[in-house]
C-alpha cells in the first residue's frame, strides 16, 4: 500500500485545508515542534479508517469552540495496482466517498470495503476503540505506545490469522486447544504434573495397600495356625507312642544293673589295696638289707684297691728319684759349656773393636789435613776482602750525581740547537784578503756565523753595520743557556771529574769493585760458613778425638787371626743359657712331684691299716652273714604278693568301674530326660489345643478369603483406574507434544523476519515468542535471560517495532496492504540504539511505505530521506 | 425293619465360606449366601423326597477356620431335614487333629443327626439298613487310596453298603489333580459297594453304573459341567443296581461366553444373546474383534442393558480394538495434530493397552465435544 496524499481540513488545528503530498513510497519523515500537528494527522488516518462517517461521537476532531466545524479528511492510495481516493467528513454533512479505479462505493458500502482491505473492524456504536483497530492498530504506532504489544497483537490476532493463511487457520480450527484443556483437567484429577497419583487414584492406592497389607497379615497368621494345627498331630502321636511304652523305665532298669555291678567291682579293689600294703612294706625291708650288705662289699673292694695304690705309688717314687738324678747332671755339663761359650763372644768383640778404631783413626788423619788447608785458604780470602773494601771506600762515586750531571748535559745541548735555529746567520764569503770585524771576532775567507745578541760588523772603510737578532726568544734561550752552563760545570766540579765521559767510567768502576767484593765474601762464606774461629775451634777439637782414639787402641791386645763370626758365638751363648734355664725348672718339678708321691703314700698306707681293723671285726661278720639269709626269705614272700596282686588287678580292670560309674549316670538323665520331655510334651498339647481352640481363630481363614476378595476387587479397580491414569497421562503428552510441533511450524515465518531485524538491532539476541505470537523473553549472550515485560521501556519499545515490522513483512508476503506509522515512536533509544533503529527502519522501507512524526528531526537525520516540516502553528 | 427301597442324596462340594473376588462386593455377598440357602433347599428336597439318608462326598466347608455365624447358619440350612446326614472330610476340611470339624462342634450345640465320619470305618444305620463305609481325608492331600480299605471293611448283615470318598477316580478326569487322594476306578466292585458317593469334582459325572460324582449343588465357577445337581439314589436290596435321578438345585448359573466383534451384525447376535440369561446369570463375556466409533457406542449400551439383567458381569475386552473409521474422524473434526495423535494411538493399541485406552478416551471426548456442539 501506498499512501499518496493526506489532506485535512476544519479538523482540529488545521481549520484550513492542509495536504501532504507526493508522499514517497519507502520513508517520509513528518516533523514538527510539540502542538504542530503530528498527532492531529495521525488521527486524521485513523478516523478515515476507523470511524464510521455517521457516528457522532468524534467530536475531538473538531477545532476548538468551532461547534459548526465539518472535519474532512481525503486520502489517495495505491494497493494492489489499483488506485483508491477517499473523502469522509464528520459531523456535519456528513459523508463517505471512495473511488477505486473508477469504480465508486458510497457511506456504509464504502467503509467495509476499507475495513475488509486494511483488516479491522467498526464498534457496533459509539468511536472506534482500539479493540476494533485489527491490523492498523499493529502497524500504527501511536504516540507513546510503541512499546506496547500485547494488546495490540490480541486485537489484530482475528485478521492476522485471517491474512497469514492456512496455518493459522488449522491451528484454530482444530480441536486440539479445548482437547488439551479438557484432557489435562481429567489428567490432574488423578495425577499431579509430576505424575504422582492424586484424588481418587491416590486413594485408591491407599486402600489397595492397606488392604494387601491385611491380607499378607492374615496370611501368616493363617500359616501359623496351620503349622500349630500340624504340630499338634504330631505332638500327640509322639506322646501316645511314649506313653505305650515308656522309654524312660527301660533306662532305670539298665541304670540299677549298673549300680550293682559298680558294688562288687569296689569289694574286690578294697582287698587288693590291702594286698599292694603288705608287698610295698616287704620290699622296703629287702631294699634296707641289701643296702647294708652293698656296704660292705664295697668296703672289702676299697681295701684291694688301696693295696694296688701303694704298690703303684711305690713304683712312681723309684721312678722320679732318678729322673732327679739325671737332671741334676745335665745341669752342671750345660753350666759349664755357657762359662766356655762366653770367653770366647768376649775375645771375637775385643777384635771387632780394634779394627774399628784403626778405621776411625785413619778417617779422622785424612779430615784434619783438608780442615788445615781450609783454614789458610779462609784466612787468604778475608785479606783480600779487607784490601778490597778499602779500594772502594776511595773511590766513590754517587751514581745520583753522575745522572743529574747527565740531566744537565742534555739540556744544555737542547738549549744549544734552540739557539742555532733561533740566532740570526751570517754567512760570509769574503776575499781573499779582506777581513770583518764582527764584534770582538773577525771574519776572513768563507763561512758561516750566528749572532745571538747584537753586534757591530765593522766594514773596513766603510762604516759598521750594527745587528740585532730577531725574536724575543733568543734573549730568554740564551739567558737560559747561561743558567744550564752554569750548573753543568758545578756538577762536573762535585763529581770531581772533566766531563761526563770521565763520570760515566768511574761509575762503572766501582761497579766492578762492588762485584768483586761480593764474589770475594761468598768464597769465604763457603769456605768458614760460621767464621774462622769456629773453623779453627773445630780443628782442634778433631785434633784431641784423634788422640783419644789412638789411647783406646793401645790398650787392646792385637786381634789374633781367623776367629769365629760374631753372631755364631753370641747364638751358642744364648742357646747354652735357654738350655740351662730349662733344666733348672724340669729339676725344680721332678723334685716337687717326689716329695707329693711320697705324701701320698704315707695317708694310703694310713687309710689301709683302718680299713683291715673294721673288716675283721667278730661282730660285724656275723651281722652280715644274718642279713643275707633275712634277704633270701624276703624275695621269696614277695613274689608269691605280686601274682596275687596282679591277677585280681586284671579282674578289676575287665569289669570296667568308670564305664560304670559313667552308665549310671547316663541311664539316670536318659530316664529323666524322657521324664521331661514327656512332660513338655504334655505341656505343649495342652497349650495348642487351648490356643486353636480360642475365639482368635474363629473364622480366619474365612476372614482371610473375604480379605483376599477385597484386594482382589481393589486391584481390579486399581488397574482400570491406573489405566486411564496413564492413558490421560500418554494422551495429553502427545497432543501437546504434536501441538508444540506445529505451532513452530506456523511461526516459522515471522521468526525468520523477526530474526532479521532483531539482528540489527541486538547481533546475537534471540527473541522468544509465544504462540500467539507475543514477545516472551529476550536472550542476549552474556546477560541473563530477560522477560519482555521486565525490559526497559526504551528496549520495548525497538523490540515492539522490530515486531511490527516482522509482522508488516509477513503480511506483505501474503498480498495485505501494509502502511506502518510512527508517532514519535523511539524518543526513549540512545544514540547507539537510535542509530541501529535507523538501519531497521530503512531496511523496513524498502518494502513499506513509514510515515513517521517526530519532533526531534535531528534525531533521525541520518535516515537520508528530506523533512517535511508542518507549518509552524498560527498565532 | 428296613424299608423296602433305601432312598438317599448324594451331594458334596459344598464349600461354604468361598468368597468371589471377581466379582463386586455386594455380587459377591449373594452368591456366598446363596451357597448355604441352597443346603436348605436340599434338606427340603431330602424331606420331600422321604429320603433315609443325605451323604456329603467331601468339602463341606470351604476352608478349615470359618465364623461362627456361618456354623450357625449352616445348622439352622440343615434342620431343614431331620434324617441322618452324614459329613465327610474332603481336602479342604480334612480331619486334622484340630479341624473346622472339632470347632464346629464347640462352637453350636449339633443335634444328633448329624455324623462326622472323621476317622475311617463303618457308620451304621441301623433304622435304615444302612452302612456307610467312610474315607475320610485325615490329611489335606494323600498319595494313597483310602478307598482301599473298603475292601476289607465288614459291615452288619443285610446291611446296604455305601462306600462315601472325596478324591479323585483315576483314569477319569486326565488331570493333574489326579496324582492327589487317587481313587481306583473299580472300587465299587471290589469292596462290594452297593454304591459309591463320590466328592471333589464339582460336576455331575457318573463313573459307573455305582460310582458316581453329584457335583456341588450351588455352582462356583465357569465351567458347563452339569452343576447344581443332587443325585437321588435308589436302591431297592443289596447288590441290586441303584437307580440315580439327578435333581436341579443350584440357584445361579454361571455362564461364560465369547463374542468375535466386528460388524453391526456381531452385536445383534451379542444382543439378541441376552434372552438366555437373567437375575440369576453369573456371566462372564469375551469380547474380540475391532469396532467402529459407532459399533462402540451401541456396544456400550448393550453392555450395560446386559449388567442390569445379569446377576453378575465380568468383561474381558483386551482383544477388542477400536477402529475409528475415517467417517468417524471426519465426523469428529478431528484433523490437524489430533488426527495425527488418533493414528498413531491406533497403530499401537493391539500391542499397548495404554494406547487402547488413550484412543477410547479421546475418541469418547472428542464425540462428547461434538455433541455439545451439536445441541
Amino acid at each position: 500500500m501506498r499512501l499518496r496524499r493526506l489532506a485535512v481540513s476544519d479538523l482540529r488545528r488545521f481549520r484550513e485545508t492542509f495536504e501532504l503530498v507526493d508522499l514517497d513510497p519507502g520513508l517520509n519523515l513528518v516533523t514538527g515542534p510539540n502542538e504542530s500537528g503530528k498527532s492531529t494527522l495521525v488521527r486524521a488516518l485513523q478516523a478515515a479508517f476507523f470511524e464510521r462517517h455517521s457516528t457522532t461521537s468524534v467530536t475531538d476532531l473538531r477545532p476548538r469552540d468551532d461547534p459548526g466545524a465539518m472535519p474532512e479528511v481525503a486520502l489517495e492510495f495505491e494497493h494492489g495496482g489499483r488506485r483508491y481516493r477517499l473523502t469522509k467528513r464528520f459531523l456535519k454533512k456528513t459523508m463517505c466517498h471512495l473511488e477505486i479505479d473508477g469504480e465508486s462505493l458510497e457511506g456504509q458500502a464504502a467503509e467495509e470495503r476499507l475495513r475488509d482491505l486494511l483488516g479491522f473492524s467498526f464498534p457496533g456504536k459509539g468511536a472506534s476503540q482500539p479493540r476494533h483497530w485489527g491490523i492498523p492498530g499493529l502497524l500504527w504506532i501511536i504516540q507513546g505506545e510503541g512499546q506496547e504489544l500485547e494488546q495490540p497483537i490480541r486485537h489484530a490476532r482475528e485478521f492476522l490469522r485471517e491474512s497469514l493463511g492456512e496455518g493459522f487457520d488449522e491451528l484454530a480450527a482444530s480441536r486440539g486447544d479445548s482437547l488439551i484443556r479438557s484432557i489435562g483437567s481429567e489428567r490432574s484429577e488423578l495425577l499431579t504434573k509430576k505424575g504422582n497419583p492424586r484424588g481418587d487414584l491416590q486413594k485408591l492406592e491407599k486402600e489397595l495397600a492397606a488392604a494387601r497389607e491385611e491380607r499378607d497379615g492374615l496370611r501368616e497368621r493363617v500359616a501359623r495356625y496351620c503349622q500349630s494345627v500340624d504340630r499338634l498331630e504330631q505332638l500327640r502321636r509322639e506322646w501316645r507312642r511314649q506313653e505305650e511304652t515308656p522309654p524312660w523305665e527301660a533306662a532305670e532298669k539298665k541304670r540299677d544293673q549298673a549300680i550293682r555291678r559298680l558294688d562288687q567291682v569296689e569289694q574286690q579293689q578294697k582287698a587288693l589295696a590291702g594286698r599292694q600294703k603288705e608287698l610295698e612294706s616287704a620290699r622296703g625291708e629287702r631294699q634296707a638289707i641289701q643296702a647294708s650288705l652293698e656296704r660292705r662289699r664295697q668296703e672289702r673292694d676299697r681295701l684291694a684297691d688301696l693295696e694296688r695304690n701303694i704298690a703303684d705309688l711305690d713304683r712312681c717314687l723309684e721312678s722320679t728319684g732318678q729322673t732327679v738324678a739325671r737332671l741334676e747332671t745335665a745341669l752342671e755339663d750345660t753350666r759349664r759349656r755357657l762359662a766356655q761359650a762366653e770367653a770366647r763372644r768376649d775375645q771375637v768383640q775385643d777384635a771387632r773393636r780394634y779394627v774399628e778404631l784403626e778405621e776411625r783413626i785413619r778417617d779422622l788423619q785424612t779430615g784434619l789435613q783438608q780442615d788445615e788447608k781450609n783454614l789458610a785458604r779462609a784466612r787468604e780470602q778475608q785479606k783480600e776482602l779487607a784490601r778490597l773494601e778499602r779500594q772502594l771506600a776511595e773511590g766513590a762515586v754517587d751514581p745520583a750525581r753522575v745522572q743529574a750531571l747527565e740531566e744537565a748535559e742534555t739540556r744544555l745541548s737542547h738549549l744549544r740547537i734552540r739557539e742555532e735555529s733561533v740566532a740570526t746567520r751570517i754567512r760570509y764569503r769574503l776575499l781573499d784578503d779582506r777581513e770583518l770585524r764582527l764584534g770582538e771576532e773577525t771574519l776572513t775567507g768563507e763561512g758561516e756565523t750566528t749572532l745571538i745578541e747584537s753586534a757591530r760588523l765593522e766594514l773596513p772603510g766603510i762604516g759598521e753595520l750594527a745587528i740585532e737578532p730577531g725574536g724575543q726568544d733568543l734573549a730568554s734561550v740564551a739567558a737560559d743557556l747561561r743558567q744550564v752552563q752554569r750548573e753543568h760545570e758545578d756538577r762536573l766540579r762535585e763529581l770531581g771529574v772533566a766531563s761526563l765521559a770521565e763520570a760515566r767510567r768511574r761509575l762503572e768502576e766501582r761497579k766492578d769493585a762492588e762485584n768483586a767484593l761480593e764474589l770475594a765474601r761468598r768464597r769465604l762464606g763457603d769456605l768458614a760458613p760460621r767464621g774462622i774461629e769456629s773453623l779453627a775451634a773445630d780443628l782442634e777439637g778433631r785434633q784431641s778425638r784423634l788422640a783419644n782414639l789412638r789411647t783406646e787402641r793401645e790398650r787392646l791386645p792385637e786381634p789374633p787371626k781367623d776367629l769365629p763370626p760374631e753372631a755364631e758365638v753370641r747364638e751358642t751363648c744364648e742357646h747354652l743359657q735357654t738350655e740351662l734355664e730349662r733344666f733348672r725348672s724340669r729339676l725344680s718339678e721332678a723334685r716337687e712331684e717326689r716329695s707329693a708321691r711320697h705324701a701320698e703314700r704315707e695317708r694310703a698306707v694310713g687309710d689301709y691299716q683302718e680299713l683291715q681293723a673294721r673288716l675283721e671285726d667278730p661282730e660285724s661278720r656275723r651281722q652280715a652273714e644274718a642279713a643275707e639269709s633275712r634277704s633270701q626269705a624276703l624275695e621269696k614272700g614277695i613274689q608269691e604278693l605280686e601274682t596275687a596282686i596282679r591277677e585280681q588287678a586284671a579282674a578289676i580292670d575287665a569289669a570296667q568301674p568308670d564305664i560304670l560309674r559313667q552308665d549310671i549316670e547316663r541311664f539316670g538323665a536318659t530316664a529323666e530326660n524322657e521324664r521331661k520331655r514327656q512332660q513338655e510334651r504334655r505341656g505343649e498339647i495342652d497349650r495348642l489345643e487351648g490356643e486353636l481352640g480360642a475365639e482368635g481363630v474363629a473364622g480366619l481363614e474365612e476372614d482371610l478369603a473375604e480379605t483376599e476378595a477385597r484386594a482382589e476387587r481393589l486391584e481390579r479397580r486399581h488397574a482400570s483406574l491406573d489405566l486411564r491414569a496413564q492413558a490421560l497421562d500418554r494422551l495429553l503428552t502427545r497432543l501437546e507434544a504434536r501441538r508444540s510441533a506445529m505451532v513452530e511450524q506456523l511461526q516459522a515465518p515471522l521468526r525468520r523476519r523477526v530474526e532479521h531485524y532483531l539482528r540489527l538491532l541486538f547481533p546475537e539476541a534471540e527473541l522468544r515468542i509465544d504462540e500467539s505470537f507475543e514477545p516472551t523473553q529476550l536472550i542476549r549472550e552474556g546477560t541473563a535471560d530477560v522477560n519482555f515485560e521486565a525490559l526497559s521501556f526504551g528496549a520495548r519499545e525497538q523490540v515492539g517495532v522490530i515486531l511490527r515490522l516482522a509482522y508488516a513483512d509477513a503480511l506483505k508476503e501474503a498480498g495485505r496492504p501494509t502502511l506502518i506509522v510512527l508517532d514519535d515512536a523511539l524518543v526513549h533509544a540512545d544514540e547507539a540504539r537510535r542509530q541501529a533503529m535507523q538501519r531497521v527502519l530503512f531496511d523496513a522501507a524498502s518494502r513499506h511505505q513509514l510515515l513517521m512524526f517526530t519532533c526531534h528531526p535531528a534525531n533521525w537525520r541520518e535516515l537520508g530521506v528530506p523533512e517535511r516540516p508542518l507549518p509552524a502553528v498560527s498565532p | 425293619m428296613p424299608p423296602v427301597t433305601l432312598r438317599l442324596l448324594h451331594t458334596a462340594d459344598w464349600q461354604i465360606g468361598k468368597q468371589f473376588g471377581q466379582f463386586e462386593r455386594e455380587e459377591a455377598a449373594f452368591l456366598a449366601d446363596r451357597r448355604i440357602e441352597t443346603v436348605a433347599a436340599l434338606g427340603q428336597l431330602a424331606t420331600e423326597r422321604d429320603a433315609d439318608a443325605v451323604l456329603v462326598a467331601g468339602d463341606v466347608f470351604d476352608m478349615q477356620t470359618v465364623s461362627t455365624r456361618t456354623f450357625h447358619r449352616l445348622a439352622e440350612a440343615m434342620q431343614t431335614f431331620a434324617g441322618p446326614w452324614v459329613l465327610l472330610p474332603g481336602n479342604h476340611d480334612a480331619a486334622l487333629g484340630e479341624s473346622v470339624w472339632q470347632q464346629w462342634r464347640r462352637k453350636v450345640d449339633l443335634p444328633e443327626n448329624l455324623h462326622f465320619a472323621l476317622e475311617p470305618g463303618v457308620i451304621d444305620l441301623p433304622d435304615a439298613g444302612l452302612a456307610v463305609l467312610c474315607a475320610p481325608l485325615t490329611q489335606r492331600h494323600v498319595l494313597n487310596d483310602l478307598t482301599a480299605a473298603f475292601d476289607t471293611l465288614e459291615t452288619a448283615p443285610n446291611r446296604i453298603r455305601v462306600g462315601l470318598a472325596h478324591g479323585s477316580v483315576q483314569g477319569v478326569m486326565m488331570e493333574a489333580a489326579e496324582a492327589q487322594n487317587p481313587i481306583a476306578p473299580d472300587r465299587a466292585q471290589a469292596a462290594r459297594l452297593d454304591y459309591l458317593a463320590l466328592g471333589d469334582w464339582h460336576g455331575t459325572l457318573r463313573i459307573d453304573e455305582r460310582s458316581w460324582y453329584s457335583g456341588t449343588p450351588e455352582p462356583d465357577r465357569f465351567r458347563d459341567n452339569a452343576p447344581g445337581q443332587v443325585l437321588e439314589v435308589e436302591i431297592e436290596a443289596a447288590g441290586a443296581t441303584p437307580r440315580v435321578t439327578e435333581h436341579a438345585v443350584g440357584h445361579y448359573r454361571w455362564v461364560s461366553r465369547s463374542f468375535h466383534l466386528r460388524v453391526p451384525e456381531d452385536l445383534e447376535a451379542l444382543e439378541s444373546a441376552m434372552a438366555d440369561w437373567d437375575r440369576r446369570t453369573v456371566l462372564r463375556l469375551e469380547l474380540e474383534g475391532e469396532l467402529d466409533l459407532a459399533g462402540h457406542q451401541r456396544l456400550a449400551r448393550i453392555r450395560e442393558a446386559i449388567h442390569a439383567r445379569v446377576h453378575a458381569l465380568r468383561v474381558k475386552d483386551e482383544g477388542l480394538a477400536l477402529l475409528p473409521s475415517d467417517a468417524d474422524i471426519a465426523d469428529l473434526h478431528a484433523d490437524g495434530y489430533v488426527a495425527e495423535v488418533i493414528d498413531e494411538l491406533r497403530e499401537e493399541q493391539a500391542k499397548d493397552p495404554v494406547s487402547r485406552e488413550a484412543l477410547k478416551l479421546l475418541l469418547r471426548r472428542l464425540a462428547a465435544e461434538q455433541a455439545e456442539a451439536g445441541s
